[in-house]
């Protein structure tokens, strides 16, 4: 899954949300490292939506123009938690290496300084 | 330029439908962010739009102009007229090359036994039956090789001017007739193969008649096969050599054709799309017609205008783009 599309389907698991407040969302949700252009939000939402995996919720009219709420469906949902598991246990795998690498390291400082 | 404005063009990279239905929550989401973006984030922006715009409309299947069923109809209905005008070619090169039609060996060059063209005329042949049977991805193909290998002859006639050599040519060499007039042949061959469409634009069309209906047009057409081949020679043993022409008709294509299509007509008047189909077909009738009687080039450029009027006018019902795209 790309970071934009597990960004979205993160985003819009507080509540239905339309195209600006999305944005919002995806950068809140990110720390602000990540700003979504349009386009790819728009693009992350065909594919979501044609996968089933979010739906629209409403459609307004505000000032003249169409504005649409999206939602995660619980497609989506499951989707995004086998996701989060497969992100969780890489991550796990990376700590764990990340440990001995760190631990051999020390090791290596402590014997070059016993010399 | 006003942001709305310039926002309007960018969103032109995407394709028409595709805009139908976004632009304008896009265009409310691009200006309700226009306010909190740098002046310098304007130009990504853009890229990013035209980026996803294009990738859209390359990742989208291609919508091709809909053949309408007028034109599926003439289509196969030129098939089934080939086949029956194939059959007859067939079988007058058959009884000329077994010596059982009774005419002078001076007569030769109208039909030889080593008449190159046989292969064009098996494959209408086989088009038709194939069309008749159902199978219309084989038709398909063999429409295309008969279209490919009758342009062949068309242009090695026109390289070697009369003559025409073909690996089966066992006996003297072939006198190619008028090239306009295999022009004219070559053209309506090409024609009712691109007017097929594809196989399921093909099953749609030959639906669109019943299939009894068919049988019945390309059976008349054989039995105006079997009069021609009979009423030749009878023609000759009246008239003798007086009138070639008018004997080299009768044994001809002429009457096969003739009957063929009346029962065609006859059909084609009470199905939907048949008048446009048969308005088609007098129009593609025009180019062979018109190759036997009138200047070359001029009967050449006529056929094409002819064509693509009639395309044109077929068209006209042409399937709309749908307005929505696909995701919503």
């Amino acid at each position: 899954m790309q970071e934009p599309t597990f960004l979205v389907l993160t985003a819009l698991l507080g509540e239905p949300l339309h195209g600006y407040a999305l944005l919002g969302e995806v950068e809140s949700v990110s720390d602000g490292r990540v700003r979504l252009r349009v386009g790819t939000l728009y693009a992350a939402l065909d594919r979501l939506t044609e996968e089933g995996l979010v739906a629209v919720e409403s459609e307004e009219v505000v000032n003249g123009r169409l504005r649409r709420t999206y939602a995660v469906t619980g497609a989506g949902a499951e989707t995004l938690a086998a996701e989060v598991d497969r992100m969780t246990a890489l991550a796990k795998k990376a700590r764990a290496r990340l440990r001995g690498r760190l631990a051999a390291g020390a090791a290596t400082v402590a014997t070059a300084g016993a010399r | 330029m006003s942001p709305e404005r310039r926002y309007r063009l960018l969103l032109l990279s995407y394709p028409r439908s595709y805009r139908a239905a976004r632009a304008e929550e896009m265009l409310d989401v691009l200006l309700a962010t226009e306010g909190r973006r740098g002046a310098l984030s304007g130009m990504p922006e853009a890229v990013s739009l035209v980026g996803h715009g294009l990738a859209l409309r390359l990742s989208r299947p291609m919508v091709r102009p809909a053949f309408s069923p007028s034109v599926g109809l003439a289509g196969v209905s030129l098939l089934c007229l080939l086949a029956v005008l194939g059959a007859q070619q067939l079988t007058a090169a058959g009884i000329r090359g077994l010596g059982l039609d009774g005419y002078p060996d001076e007569w030769r060059i109208g039909v030889l036994w080593v008449d190159p063209r046989w292969p064009v005329h098996a494959l209408w042949v086989t088009t038709g039956l194939a069309l008749l049977l159902g199978r219309h991805r084989p038709a398909l193909a063999s429409a295309w090789a008969a279209a490919v290998l009758q342009t062949w002859h068309l242009v090695v006639t026109a390289v070697t001017s009369v003559e025409l050599p073909w690996p089966g040519d066992v006996g003297p060499h072939w006198v190619a007739p008028g090239g306009i007039a295999q022009g004219s042949w070559a053209l309506l061959s090409l024609s009712s193969a691109v007017m097929l469409g594809g196989p399921a634009a093909a099953a749609r069309a030959h639906a669109g008649m019943p299939g009894r209906r068919w049988c019945m047009v390309v059976a008349t057409g054989l039995v105006g096969v079997a009069l021609a081949s009979v009423a030749g020679p009878a023609a000759y043993a009246l008239l003798g050599n007086a009138h070639p022409q008018l004997v080299d008709d009768v044994r001809g294509p002429v009457l096969p054709l003739v009957l063929a299509a009346a029962v065609l007509a006859s059909g084609l008047l009470h199905v939907p799309h048949g008048r446009t189909a048969l308005l088609l077909l007098g129009m593609l009738a025009a180019a062979p017609l018109a190759a036997r009687w009138s200047e070359p080039v001029g009967t050449l450029g006529a056929s094409m205008v002819v064509f693509v009027a009639g395309y044109a006018v077929a068209q006209r019902g042409r399937r709309r783009v749908p307005s929505t795209p696909g995701p919503l």
